[in-house]
């Protein structure tokens, strides 16, 4: 489900990737001083997206420090500091990655999962207090996403939508004005389309054989992973580069101070070369 | 009111070629057809208007036509025969983003129209529910095929995913113009020295 949102780092400068990197070290750090060290194996990439936009609409300089790092042991990184919306990142990174771990529970019923679980609930749920709203939010969406995935829904608008509006909650950043907070939010929905889509159809193989739920499969018995890529390439890329199209608008709406470089990267060519990737295959 | 040489993206000194260029880029990408049928449609209009007074700021009484133009194109600017008030009210909620509100009437009236098919497919495009908003608007289009708003609508919504999967679209959309602009220079300049200079 994550780690979609890259850059196509072949097309980024040198220091425009550094740049990407410090984001992504500069969560890890704040994981770290929030929870401890354990949680950082939830860390993902797709945060270091909503940290360089919300930091792009607040700052104009990067804030940016030299700091040792666990995965690095001789060498310090550039990490960026700021502990407003790093610390906020890190906050929906936590959240994102506990219910990720839940939604694995449920799918493949291996109670080892509890450890992990119960661990990061421990840790993190007096902390989480504050997102109360949005929490609630999530799991609501998450509750209608398993009784549609119950009932073997195939109907893409309403099992994406649920996603979406988890997506809409994590980009919700409360410290900004109603319109920027308006256009993340429609950035975020259609963000959420889009990794549910693409997540679904690049598990289609995997679903088949375990006889899991897929929003692409309509006979779980006899079909075969072709047969159902080949009929719904259009479909999803018509929905795919219509959700990326949305994202794109919400982006240059944006009054962004800096970081437009990889913004626009990721946009127009890292999510679009993965979408292209799917339908040409 | 912001600095205007800010909000065309030039610096202080750029030419009067520069600011119309500049402008003629700036209206193209906030045009309201492109943010039509979406919820930050006006917050596009207001940006085109800030876009419009830095020009007009910059160009002193040299008003464009554009200015004009561009005026709340999301409404129908043409009458049909069919509407009459109730789908006049259905309209101006979808217009003022009460998608809900239009949404209920619809719901209390299905008359099986194609306005009701056009309607719903415009609430449910904007409500990001896509495969179903395409569907509503086809309908409306197979039902009126002479209608051209509903076909307009249809095809500005297909734009928005035919035009993202062009490669060429996406590249000069990620680099901007700095990046050409860039390239023209130094290869300008490679030349004039390759011509000035023997050893080159």
């Amino acid at each position: 489900m994550f780690g979609y949102v890259l850059p196509t780092v072949s097309e980024l400068k040198v220091k425009e990737h550094e740049l990407y990197k410090a984001y992504y070290c500069g969560i890890c750090h704040s994981i770290k001083k929030r929870y401890g060290q354990l949680p950082r194996f939830l860390l993902q990439y797709d945060m270091a997206f909503l940290a360089m936009i919300l930091e792009g609409l607040i700052n104009k300089k990067n804030n940016v420090e030299n700091r040792a790092c666990i995965a690095s042991p001789f060498k310090k990184k550039a990490v960026i500091c700021n502990d407003n919306v790093l610390e906020y990142c890190a906050d929906m990174n936590v959240i994102l990655g506990y219910y990720k771990l839940k939604d694995n529970l449920y799918d493949n019923k291996n109670f080892l999962y509890y450890i992990p679980i119960s661990y990061i609930w421990v840790k993190v749920h007096k902390k989480l207090k504050k997102y109360k709203t949005k929490l609630d939010i999530i799991e609501t969406q998450l509750k209608e996403l398993r009784e549609l995935e119950e009932k073997r829904s195939n109907d893409l608008d309403l099992l994406s939508d649920k996603f979406a509006e988890i997506m809409k909650q994590i980009f919700l950043y409360p410290q900004l004005d109603e319109e920027n907070k308006k256009i993340l939010q429609w950035l975020g929905f259609n963000l959420g389309k889009w990794v549910y889509i693409i997540d679904a159809y690049d598990d289609i193989e995997d679903d088949l054989k375990k006889k899991q739920f897929n929003p692409f499969i309509t006979d779980y018995k006899d079909e075969n992973v072709k047969d159902i890529k080949d009929r719904n390439k259009t479909r999803i890329k018509n929905y795919l580069f219509h959700c990326l199209d949305q994202v794109a608008k919400s982006l240059e709406l944006l009054d962004l101070k800096k970081n437009i470089n990889v913004l626009k990267n990721i946009i127009y060519i890292g999510l679009a070369e993965q979408t292209e990737e799917r339908c040409n295959n | 009111m912001k600095n205007p040489y800010e909000v065309l993206g030039l610096k202080e000194d750029a030419s009067e070629q520069e600011i119309k260029s500049a402008y003629r880029k700036l209206v193209k990408k906030y045009h309201p057809d492109r943010y039509s049928d979406n919820p930050l449609s006006e917050l596009a209009e207001e940006k085109l208007r800030e876009i419009n007074e830095a020009y007009d700021a910059l160009m002193g009484s040299n008003k464009s036509k554009n200015n004009k133009e561009y005026s709340n194109s999301s409404n129908s600017s043409y009458s049909s025969n069919n509407y009459n008030d109730f789908y006049q009210n259905v309209r101006s909620n979808i217009n003022q983003g009460n998608l809900d509100a239009a949404e209920e009437m619809l719901n209390r009236k299905k008359d099986n129209s194609a306005n009701w098919y056009y309607f719903k497919g415009v609430i449910f495009v904007g409500r990001g529910w896509y495969e179903r908003g395409v569907s509503y608007l086809q309908r409306a289009v197979a039902m009126e095929p002479n209608n051209m708003e509903f076909r307009q609508t249809l095809n500005r919504v297909n734009q928005r995913s035919s035009g993202f999967s062009n490669n060429s679209y996406r590249y000069n959309n990620a680099q901007g113009d700095n990046c050409m602009d860039n390239m023209c220079q130094v290869c300008a300049c490679l030349y004039c020295t390759d011509c000035l200079c023997g050893c080159m």
